[in-house]
């Protein structure tokens, strides 16, 4: 799928590994699976945009459900990797005390390319995760009333609305517990 | 003249890659290291089918 030569960002997939077992520290990364070797994933949890939610089982995660609502997916080509990119950043950021900047979730869409040439949607979506979209400036300044963004409403109602919990993949409880040793492989 | 007193050890060594994808184990013996992960994700067994499915259908249409 994708380009296959880390271009596009289309075969993004979500590398959970444990780095700490007394910590129980988890960190999350998105890859290009086009670009990863396999031998580099030993001991990790991969998941793939299949893994995340679909229509078909009406379990589909709120980054999902946000991005077709924000009309964000166009042709679909770049649609799971946009996907998997911002499940990563909202992943990793998924505690109390977390900060998720609309620069944040912008860098971390570096990787995807869209070639519909239509980023506005798909950032609108993603900047809902944002935890400082409040405090963006609503017009040019205090005397105009030109609106600086004519989707800022839209994305405000979507905030305000609360998601259905998602049935999400756990890490495993095994992978807690893995202590890397070194590997011989003989190859086919 | 050093007298060798240590014993020479192998550390051991494993030889497959634990993994897990979408929340299922997986223990790979059969392992190339020039693969990459989205070659070994499109072409395992479990994750192919799909897209052979897909494939098949577009070719009938």
């Amino acid at each position: 799928m994708g380009c296959g030569e880390g271009g596009c960002g289309a075969c993004t997939v979500l590398i959970s590994q444990c780095l700490d077992r007394h910590s129980g520290y988890i960190e999350h990364r998105t890859v290009n699976a086009c670009l990863a070797p396999i031998c580099s994933i030993d001991g990790c949890h991969i998941i793939t945009v299949e893994g995340l939610g679909s229509v078909a089982k009406s379990n589909l995660h709120p980054t999902q459900s946000r991005l077709a609502e924000m009309y964000g997916s166009q042709c679909g080509f770049c649609t799971p990797g946009i996907v998997m990119s911002l499940y990563g950043t909202v992943t990793s950021s998924n505690h109390p005390h977390s900060s998720l900047t609309i620069q944040d979730i912008e860098e971390a869409f570096d990787g995807n390319l869209c070639r519909c040439t239509g980023y506005r949607p798909i950032l609108d979506a993603a900047k809902t995760f944002a935890k400082d979209i409040n405090k963006l400036p609503r017009y040019d300044s205090l005397a105009s009333s030109k609106p600086i963004s004519t989707t800022l409403d839209k994305c405000l109602s979507i905030v305000k609305k609360i998601d259905k919990e998602p049935n999400q993949i756990e890490f495993p409880e095994e992978l807690r517990q893995h202590i890397p040793q070194s590997i011989h492989l003989k190859g086919l | 003249m050093v007298k060798e007193t240590t014993q020479q050890s192998t550390p051991p060594t494993i030889d497959y890659l634990l993994f897990y994808v979408n929340g299922k184990k997986i223990i790979e013996h059969h392992v190339e290291p020039d693969w990459t992960l989205l070659w070994y994700l499109r072409n395992s067994k479990s994750y192919s089918i799909k897209f052979l499915l897909i494939y098949i259908s577009i070719y009938k249409y």
